[in-house]
């Protein structure tokens, strides 16, 4: 069933509104009337009264439907001072009649905007209301995944925002409710670039694993004796790691990952200097890292009686398989990619069973 | 007594999936930590625009103070939770929420299941600045459950669930009852990069205009590559079927949306080129129902960032090309920004000054083009100042002049937010 039971609520009552139109009606009407019997520029002012009441005529119907207060209530004033033209006429103060009917023919004019472009703005805030909404939720989720403090308060800033910008369009204020949506989307946008930027909390451990290992691979392809300069730079790297999880542990993922890509770039540069890729004792040295964590978790896994982190297990053990098989094919990268990720998941299957 | 009705529909929602979470919970229990704080703040909104060739000036402003706390467990227990429920008074209205937040972290890591609700209710006061606004109450309540994330990819499901409804509805302010569920393939903790394909189907009903009622059907894809050096890039893109019950009164809808942005090492800073596109296309048009595209693109070079303050300056086109008469526009401007999160200070700074160009078009009718060219200027201030350790200041502030031909057409929006925030 179909119903539509709403009516439009506004400070000047739609009901008053067909007593406006009649009484524009009446008024041109009035205005024809006596420009017949009166003298050649009492008919020319006549003739800008009855233009300016055939405006008012055209424009009323725009703004009964108009939803904008701003638009009723510069015609509520136009009608004003068509009036009051009228009412000088009669007292024959013709020029002055005359102007103050192009005022508000001109405020006619300016109502029969604000009424359009308030339309406009009415079906673009929605348009845009739904986009900004869909847009908090992701980044809300993304945002609370990472237990980013920043960006949260960037996201009830922009939650703030929206509810502000409804606030404004029940008042009509199709335009600047419009705005704060657009300020709104920058606010999430800001946050959705601190996220994308720094990371979330998983892929910056994840990360600062994987600078752990480009650690370990430095000192062992340097432990044949190596330049003391690049030594110092390994232990740098070092340092800056343990900033990075002490951060991270505080809940600060900013400086956490600032240090993070310090550690990283440091490594790297180290790893440059020493030249060459992993060789198959830094493999090694990670598939016997796994070997060796192994026993204990399948003990625990199977104890846990958990299937996520049998799962993981299995995850685990695949990796390393495909890791000892990439080092048997010569593809030392691969093999060393591969391993790392057994690691990984063997530390999830780990923290699974807990 | 209307409001004491409305209330229960809106409470529902978030009470079931709060009693139905607390069974969720496990038997040992994590210890909650409570933080509380009190806030007065204050709102203004202006609108300056002529009127008779006069200036006129609208404004609302409004004082408030909101008391909140929140209430959390460890975040990487297995089953975390958080509460925050916030009282607000203020000149214009009285506001009460209550939100919360389940998530379990089975590897104490990203959470697998995540329900979260909301309940809110808002009273105005009599003859408040916003006084075509009516009494209201809303919640909703979202779950999102990842299935095998541990590999390359996962799987997400979605469902969430809202109402409002006003003491007395109008036109402006319809009830309304939302739904929506959603499955989607992302990318699992394995995966170098982020990327996400998803379809959402949700329905929204209006027991007062049950003509408007919709139905929507969505899908979004999602792609972000960041190495954390060399070239980055994040793409986001969506298409949904609006399916109105009675086009009649409101037609049907596709629209689309397109967002990129690229980012690569120039030197010492970064360069940023970003383009955002949306389309509407209504199956019929009329009024403000007209298809249109919206194209933003912005160039820029960024400075500093990840261990000092953020620079940005740049160069923004905005078109729309709208078959609404009169509507479509070329605007160009020059742009800038300064970020900066320090731990005291907080401050987002942005400044836009540019020019928009309507069409031609309309300028036959005999009211007068809707819309006229201007210059314009936006400025945006974001500030979240820590005073001491237990008392904070937070700002927020946007000013839009716009300078038309005619001076009557100027107008400029302003809004401007202050908020003392003193955590116990």
């Amino acid at each position: 069933m179909t119903t539509t039971t709403l009516r439009t609520r506004t400070r000047l009552p739609a009901a008053h509104l067909p007593l406006l139109f009649v009484a524009v009606l009446a008024l041109a009407a009035l205005c024809v009337g006596d420009a017949r019997a009166q003298a050649v520029d009492r008919d020319q002012v006549a003739d800008i009264l009855q233009a300016t009441a055939d405006v008012l005529q055209d424009v009323a119907p725009l703004v009964q439907e108009s939803q904008s207060e701003q638009a009723r209530r510069i015609f509520a004033e136009a009608l004003q001072k068509q009036q009051q033209a009228r009412d000088l006429f009669r007292d024959g103060r013709y020029a002055l009649a005359a102007r103050l009917s192009l005022r508000a023919r001109e405020m006619a004019r300016q109502a029969a905007r604000v009424t359009g472009a308030s339309q406009n703005y009415q079906e673009r805030f929605q348009q845009r209301l739904e986009r900004v909404s869909d847009l908090l939720d992701s980044v809300r989720d993304r945002a609370r995944d990472a237990g980013h403090a920043q960006a949260l308060r960037f996201v009830r800033d922009a939650e703030d925002l929206v509810e502000r910008a409804r606030e404004q369009a029940r008042q009509t204020r199709y335009e600047q409710a419009y705005r704060l949506l657009e300020s709104a989307e920058k606010m999430l946008g800001r946050a959705a670039r601190l996220l994308f930027e720094e990371g979330d909390g998983e892929r910056l451990r994840l990360e600062m694993e994987r600078t752990a290992d480009l650690i370990a691979e430095a000192r062992e392809r340097l432990a044949d004796g190596g330049d003391q300069a690049v030594s110092l730079q390994i232990d740098r790297a070092a340092g800056e790691l343990q900033r990075a999880r002490e951060a991270l542990d505080r809940g600060e993922p900013m400086p956490a990952m600032r240090a993070a890509r310090q550690a990283r770039e440091l490594v790297r540069q180290a790893l440059r200097q020493i030249g060459g890729g992993p060789t198959a004792e830094v493999v090694d040295a990670q598939l016997d890292r796994f070997d060796a964590q192994l026993p204990a978790v399948a003990d625990a896994v199977a104890a846990s009686g958990a299937a996520e982190a049998r799962q993981a297990l299995e995850q685990a053990t695949d990796a390393r398989r495909r890791a000892a098989a990439a080092l048997e094919a010569g593809d030392r990268d691969q093999a060393l990619r591969l391993a790392r990720n057994a690691l990984d998941h063997l530390q999830r299957a780990e923290a699974l069973c807990r | 007594m209307t409001r004491l009705r409305m209330l229960p529909y809106a409470a529902a929602l978030g009470a079931a999936a709060w009693m139905g979470g607390g069974a969720v919970a496990e038997a040992r229990a994590a210890p909650w930590q409570w933080s509380a704080s009190a806030s007065p703040g204050y709102d203004t909104f202006v609108q300056r625009y002529s009127l008779a060739l006069e200036d006129t000036v609208e404004a609302v402003s409004e004082f408030d103070l909101t008391l909140g706390a929140e209430g959390r467990t460890p975040p990487d227990s297995r089953h975390a939770w958080t509460v925050r429920p916030r009282l607000s008074a203020g000149s214009e209205r009285t506001r009460g929420q209550l939100d919360w937040e389940y998530a379990l972290r089975p590897d104490g890591r990203s959470p697998v299941l995540r329900v979260a609700g909301s309940a809110q209710a808002v009273r105005y006061r009599d003859g408040t600045g916003y006084d075509l606004s009516s009494d209201h109450a809303e919640g909703s309540l979202t779950a999102r459950w990842l299935l095998a994330r541990g590999g390359a990819a996962a799987w997400e499901a979605r469902a969430s669930a809202s109402t409002l409804r006003y003491a007395d509805p109008s036109e402006l302010e319809p009830r309304r009852d939302d739904w929506s569920a959603g499955f989607a393939a992302v990318a699992g903790a394995e995966a170098g990069d982020r990327w996400r394909a998803g379809l959402k189907y949700g329905q929204r009903a209006y027991p007062d205009t049950t003509e408007i009622d919709r139905a929507t059907l969505g899908l979004d894809l999602a792609w972000s590559h960041d190495p954390l050096d060399g070239p980055s890039w994040q793409l986001d893109g969506r298409s949904e079927r609006r399916r109105v019950r009675v086009s009649a009164v409101r037609p049907s809808a596709w629209s689309h949306a397109l967002a990129a942005e690229v980012a690569a090492p120039a030197g010492a800073l970064r360069a940023v080129a970003a383009a955002s596109l949306e389309c509407w296309r209504y199956d019929d048009e009329w009024g403000a129902y007209a298809d249109q595209t919206r194209l933003e693109t912005r160039a820029a070079v960024r400075a500093g960032g990840v261990s000092g303050p953020l620079w940005e300056l740049g160069a923004v086109r905005e078109s729309l090309d709208s078959h609404a008469a009169g509507e479509s526009y070329a605007q160009w401007g020059a742009c800038g920004g300064l970020e900066t999160y320090g731990e005291a200070l907080t401050l987002l700074l942005t400044l836009e000054a540019g020019r928009r160009d309507y069409d031609e078009a309309a300028e036959d009718d005999p009211l007068g083009a809707l819309y006229t060219d201007f210059t314009y200027v936006e400025v945006g201030l974001n500030l979240s100042w820590t005073l001491t350790d237990r008392l904070r200041l937070d700002g927020m502030a946007q000013y839009l002049p716009e300078s038309h031909a005619a001076d009557e057409d100027d107008q400029s929006l302003g809004f401007g937010s202050l908020r003392l925030g003193y955590r116990f």
